[in-house]
């Protein structure tokens, strides 16, 4: 697999400029080989084989497709009070669409829709949080790794000012100054939880920089810009991906939170956290109402993490075979 | 030299907290008029421009700014808007509150996790097993969800333990169990990693090959060589640790920092917020130089390198 001449390079060089910061692993190969090996269909089957893994990726599938196909499949109305219904018990005997599956709350909304329409919110902000984190986060690591002066001492502390104030107190601010709301919390995720991806890329840029097939595309006159995209981007990928699946449970969990807390999504829109936060009035008489949405919350959670570990361990393997 | 290092780390921390000071104030001026927002329009429009100028909003904002450091470097938050307390004095306050649950839990947890983990690592048998699935548990279940279930579980239905509010020696028992939780999964598995990997390094062959005693070997030189890159850890996690009692608070009614912050924030309480997010980044800071220092200081290895 690896005969392209830019592996041939890369191999050949086997590290020994790297300053030692990067794991043994990145070390190995070079750029073509590594989407090769990432979509590898082997890959994809050894990921699914571990039960646990494929159980996680129903999970992930099953909240995922009802995110997007939601309006389509749930009857109840997920916002709309219902009195006569309020605070009915959980009803798994009777097909989904007549009764309510998980109950109903206070008000007498259906739990199951709401958890349902709440995975929504909980996900779009997980994935999309995450994913603009990513992006911020790699501009500005590899930024920081391949200009090492002033640039890079900035960036880096900026990155460390997220770890000095972390994102749970810096959202309660935020929720001070703009109140709660979905589209806050959104630019919030993506610009104060880069930290974590400036410094991979940082760390992975500074041990690639130096290396052969870097300095032979600099030779043959490529411009820095496309030397960082084309050589320097490709080692970052599968770390990436692995720290990109942590941090999207994190961030669902943080949005669990601040919801619980009564700053994060407006009521009456659902949410896992606020649902959680209401149905602990509840505890003595109703205790589905809390919790239901907890275990959802905390299978996604372990799905992420269960698929994210796995990722690791399969992207692993495959680097030192 | 090592002094150097460290010299270079405290600069850098500096200016972390410099830029901290920065964000707070400009976050809090961000959304426009301070005044409008504390009074919310309920006021005579000629006591809002009073007040404006009473606290100096008038002036340009570079102006605020610098009145804003120079308040801060003496230790000058402003008063509550809602107590008229001095902002630092609440926070200091509330913070040994929050305390009485953030050093039992983390001590706990210590005792807890780092031999569990070692275990694991070492012996793959059952203990090893329950190690790894309470770590998955604890990792996965939110601290908030946590909480209501012991609440549930102990509170409701065996009415065996307070749920809310200070008091006797019962009513740390839940707040402090859940403040635990997912610190421990965390440091039983980094633990385990640790211990797993330090097994396979060469010095432990050698202690093997000259005949030490295994308990021996385990102790001296994997235990003591696997617990320097977690004191790093822990150095940063003594601010996540007290980020995470908000929520433990919110749900316990412990009316430690973490209530505080979260009703400053629903009452749009600046001082509070800003003296709070200080504090915050302080401790953090601290702590992480605090294991930048511990760190050398039990290495050798490092002392001499650097």
């Amino acid at each position: 697999m690896a005969n392209s001449p830019i592996d041939m390079v890369g191999g050949a060089g086997g590290g020994g400029a790297a300053a030692g910061a990067a794991p043994e692993a990145f070390q190995v190969a070079a750029a073509r080989s590594r989407w090769d090996r990432l979509w590898n269909h082997r890959m994809v089957v050894g990921f699914v084989r571990y039960p646990p893994a494929a159980f996680a990726l129903v999970i992930v599938v099953f909240f995922v497709s009802m995110a997007m196909l939601g309006p389509y499949v749930i009857t109840w109305d997920p916002d709309k009070p219902d009195l006569r219904s309020a605070l009915q018990g959980p009803d798994f005997g009777i097909a989904v669409n007549s009764q309510h599956v998980l109950g109903t709350d206070s008000v007498g909304r259906d739990v199951f829709t709401r958890i349902l329409v709440g995975g929504r919110v909980s996900i779009l902000l997980g994935v999309v949080g995450a994913t603009g984190a990513a992006t911020i986060g790699v501009i500005l690591g590899m930024t920081a790794g391949w200009n090492r002066g002033l640039i890079g001492a900035i960036i880096m502390r900026w990155a460390d000012l997220q770890i000095a104030l972390p994102l749970l107190l810096m959202a309660l601010t935020i929720a001070a100054v703009f109140g709660p709301g979905l589209h806050i919390l959104l630019i919030l995720f993506a610009v104060w939880f880069w930290g974590p991806y400036a410094r991979i890329s940082e760390g992975l840029t500074l041990s690639v920089k130096n290396r052969e097939f870097v300095e032979a595309a600099r030779t043959i006159g490529a411009a820095p810009p496309r030397i960082v995209a084309r050589h320097v981007f490709p080692h970052l990928i599968s770390p990436l991906l692995v720290l990109w699946s942590f941090s999207a449970a994190i961030l669902i969990i943080i949005e669990a939170s601040l919801s619980f807390l009564g700053v994060g999504i407006p009521p009456p829109t659902a949410s896992w956290g606020s649902m959680l936060s209401e149905g602990r009035q509840f505890l003595h008489r109703a205790s589905w109402l809390a919790i239901y949405p907890g275990l959802a919350i905390s299978l996604t959670v372990w799905s992420i993490n269960t698929l994210g570990d796995r990722l690791r361990d399969v992207v692993d393997r495959r680097q030192y075979l | 030299m090592a002094g150097a290092v460290l010299a270079r780390r405290a600069i850098q921390a500096f200016i972390v907290l410099f830029l901290l000071v920065t964000t707070l104030f400009f976050v809090s001026r961000m959304s426009g008029d301070p005044v409008v927002m504390l009074t919310e329009g309920a006021i005579d429009p000629e006591d809002v421009e009073a007040l404006r100028e009473a606290y100096g909003f008038n002036d340009p904002i570079v102006v605020q700014y610098v009145r804003f450091l120079g308040e801060i470097a003496q230790g000058d938050f402003g008063d509550s808007v809602r107590t008229f307390q001095p902002a630092r004095d609440l926070v200091i306050q509330r913070i040994q509150v929050s305390l009485q649950l953030v050093i039992p839990a983390k001590i706990l947890v210590i005792a807890i996790a780092l031999p569990l983990g070692s275990v694991a690592a070492v012996k793959r048998g059952a203990i090893g097993a329950f190690a790894m699935i309470m770590a998955v548990i604890f990792q996965s279940v939110p601290s908030f969800f946590l909480g209501v279930l012991y609440i549930f579980l102990f509170g409701v239905t065996l009415g065996w333990l307070p749920v809310f509010g200070t008091g006797g020696f019962e009513n740390y028992i839940l707040p402090v169990a859940t403040l635990m939780g997912y610190p421990l999964a965390r440091y039983t598995r980094l633990m385990r990693a640790q211990v797993s990997e330090t097994l396979t390094q060469e010095f432990v062959r050698t202690a093997r090959a000259k005949g030490l005693a295994e308990t021996k070997v385990i102790r001296k030189h994997v235990m003591r060589n696997s617990l320097l890159p977690i004191i790093t850890v822990m150095g940063v996690d003594i601010g996540t640790l007290v980020g995470s009692a908000i929520i433990v608070e919110a749900v316990f009614a412990w009316p430690g920092f973490g209530t505080l912050v979260v009703e400053a924030a629903k009452t749009r309480d600046y001082p509070v917020i800003q003296a709070a997010g200080f504090t915050i980044g302080l401790l953090v800071l601290t702590g992480s130089l605090v294991a930048d220092f511990a760190y050398g200081l039990i290495d050798p290895r490092i002392r001499r390198k650097s």
